[in-house]
């Protein structure tokens, strides 16, 4: 594994908030957390929890109306990325910090050969000659495991298979040498077996390029072999942080130890899975209290009252934004008494 | 791309072998023939007459005689210029049409791809508003309006645009502009739709996380898709713009194919009509094509065969 270093990116109580029909949706409410060099952040929790809204609140790519950051700082090399200018802002965009998205399919601009996007970051960044850009393009095509790189530049996105461009989309991240990429739901929209190829290749040109990565799921086994630190999301806030084994050996939020019983998992004869029961919350209608409260095992009548403070489980870098701890605690609400 | 082209044009000549016979059909039913006249003709002239031109002969002979005709590329005599061929008439009113429509079309292009572009990017603004305000005005005021008011304002009062008849380069801008303008307007609405259909797409966003400026996002990344649905109203509008207006024409004096509309309909000029009818169509279909391959250079997941 690369040499994991300093603190490059540190998000302090992000708050990016979204005007709707209904009032205001805060769909990131508070996040921090520090990025170091090389290093592997995985950030979990269900469609809704605000893991993307973060993401793209890091490049400022939130659509605004109807999305704002009205609070925090993200501060990239003490920079403040929310105080720079949109000129500064682009040049930080693709060439030292990268996203690559969920879906291939249609994060591709089908009207554009895959050289033309690709070589358009150098050009834009590096003003880079054709000739120039062109070959290091084919390079890192060669380099994300696309064949015959030098044929396959002239074509279109629809020529390539959903993993092909997945492929291609982390080369084109990866062009500029970043120093972090942000991977919002790489394999989501990818087959099973290539899901496991583009994170090899994440996790490969990471070691290569000693870029840090910021991996965004829904899916803990993603990050499990990968992170060094996760963070859990629930309704716009962190709910649980930790290192894997932390998260994984000593689940300290229900809502976390709910992920866990609903994976898979061969090292048991259980064969059952563990749904979390009920929806996620309506993000427009939240009061002080606990968000995860109604579809909690372990609700207590002060969880209503106010948001619980996040409290240091054992090791020093795990943490849990909960008044008790599911692992000593009873159920409240046993799971039989509970509504289908 | 090449054999399709052929295909395509190979494919008009059925086409337009249905135009024709429908039309022909269609015609006969209305009721008066070319010759009714509010003073009644001997009818020892009207038989010569129909007989000269084959009207005395039962319906079927008349379209097969007709069919023959047309296969020479000859559309007839005119019934009610009776010194002119159809042919000629065709000849001279068309070419003057198509250039009055040719510039129509280009202002129609530049004002209406320009207003929706701007709108689109300025989206709720002023220059939003301000853009759908006047394509508001181009869809709902009728351009007997709007070129009589042309023609107060820079012909009488401003002397820059001649008033009207077919003269000099000049005399061309305020008739293509008042023809422009109602296709402008639907250009403009369709160009801000697509635009704004086609920014929220995922790859706009790539395109934005790769730090490209804002001027590339939208030319490069954007334009393409998003006009997409104004060059589908393009064949339709093009075809109506170059094959002459009415209104337009009889207001600047134009000698262009736009009277002949309904002047041949009127005088139950049956030659006439058809050859306006044949023509409208043959430019409606090359138009059609013009555009089905224009989408192909747009976009490349377009495959001819």
């Amino acid at each position: 594994m690369a040499e994991v270093g300093d603190v490059i990116l540190s998000v302090c109580d992000l708050r990016t908030h979204f005007r709707g029909e209904e009032g205001i949706v805060k769909a990131v409410d508070g996040v921090s957390f520090d990025l170091r060099r090389g290093g592997v952040l995985g950030i979990v929790g269900e469609s809704g929890s605000g893991k993307s809204v973060t993401n793209l609140s890091i490049l400022r790519l939130i659509p605004d109306p109807p999305g704002r950051i009205v609070g925090g700082e993200i501060l990239f090399h003490r920079q403040n990325l929310l105080s720079v200018t949109d000129a500064e802002m682009r040049k930080v965009r693709g060439n030292r910090i990268s996203m690559i998205f969920q879906d291939p399919m249609t994060s591709l601009n089908p009207y554009l050969t895959v050289g033309r996007q690709l070589t358009e970051v150098l050009e834009e960044h590096f003003a880079a000659s054709p000739a120039d850009a062109r070959r290091q393009s084919i390079d890192m095509l060669a380099r994300v495991g696309i064949p015959e790189p030098e044929n396959r530049i002239d074509q279109y996105p629809h020529q390539f298979s959903g993993g092909m461009r997945q492929r291609v989309m982390i080369a084109m991240a990866l062009l500029c040498k970043p120093e972090i990429l942000i991977a919002d739901e790489p394999t989501t929209a990818v087959d099973v077996t290539i899901q496991a190829q583009i994170l090899d290749l994440i996790g490969s040109l990471r070691r290569d390029l000693g870029t840090a990565v910021i991996l965004v799921t829904h899916d803990l086994g993603v990050v499990a072999g990968m992170a060094d630190e996760i963070l859990v999301m629930y309704a716009g806030r962190v709910v649980e942080r930790g290192t894997a084994d932390d998260i994984f050996h000593r689940p300290s939020h229900p809502y976390t130890l709910g992920l866990l019983r609903s994976i898979p998992r061969l090292d048991t004869s259980e064969s059952r899975l563990v749904p979390i029961r009920g929806t996620p919350p309506d993000l427009a209608r939240l009061d002080a209290g606990c968000p995860f409260r109604p579809r909690c095992d372990f609700a207590e009548a002060r969880c209503s009252e106010s948001y619980p403070p996040t409290r240091t489980v054992g090791a020093a870098t795990h943490e849990a934004a909960c008044f008790v701890d599911p692992a000593t605690a009873p159920t409240t609400t046993p799971r039989a008494e509970v509504e289908p | 791309m090449g054999r399709y082209i052929i295909r395509r044009i190979l494919g008009f000549f059925p086409t337009l072998f249905c135009v024709i016979t429908v039309a022909f059909f269609i015609i006969r039913v209305a009721p008066g023939g070319p010759f009714d006249r509010d003073k009644k003709i001997p009818p020892k002239v009207l038989e010569a007459i129909e007989e000269k031109y084959h009207l005395d002969k039962p319906l079927y002979v008349q379209y097969v005689l007709y069919l023959k005709q047309i296969a020479s590329f000859d559309l007839g005599p005119s019934y009610k210029y009776q010194e002119m061929s159809v042919n000629e008439i065709v000849g001279q009113g068309f070419p003057v049409s198509m250039q009055l429509g040719l510039v129509a079309l280009f202002f129609s292009l530049m004002i209406g791809l320009g207003a929706g572009l701007i709108a689109a990017i300025r989206r709720n603004t002023f220059w939003d508003y301000g853009s759908m305000g006047f394509a508001m005005l181009g869809i709902a005021i009728p351009n007997f309006v709007i070129a009589p008011i042309l023609i107060l304002f820079f012909s009488l009062g401003l002397s820059i645009f001649p008033p009207g008849r077919w003269e000099s380069w000049e005399s061309v801008i305020l008739p293509g502009f008042s023809l422009s303008l109602v296709h402008a307007a639907y250009i403009a609405r369709l160009a801000r739709a697509g635009m704004l259909d086609v920014l929220t797409e995922d790859f706009i966003r790539t395109a934005r996380a790769k730090g490209l400026r804002e001027r590339l996002v939208i030319l490069r990344h954007a334009l393409r898709g998003g006009i997409t649905p104004a060059v589908s109203y393009l064949g339709p509008a093009a075809a109506a713009m170059l094959t002459g207006s009415i209104v337009v024409e009889k207001i600047f004096l134009i000698p262009g194919m736009g009277r002949y509309f309904v002047d041949a309909a009127l005088n139950r000029d049956l030659t006439l009509v058809m050859g306006v009818v044949i023509v409208d169509a043959a430019v409606l279909l090359v138009f059609n094509l013009i555009v089905d391959i224009l989408y192909g250079v747009l976009d490349p997941r377009v495959r001819y065969d």
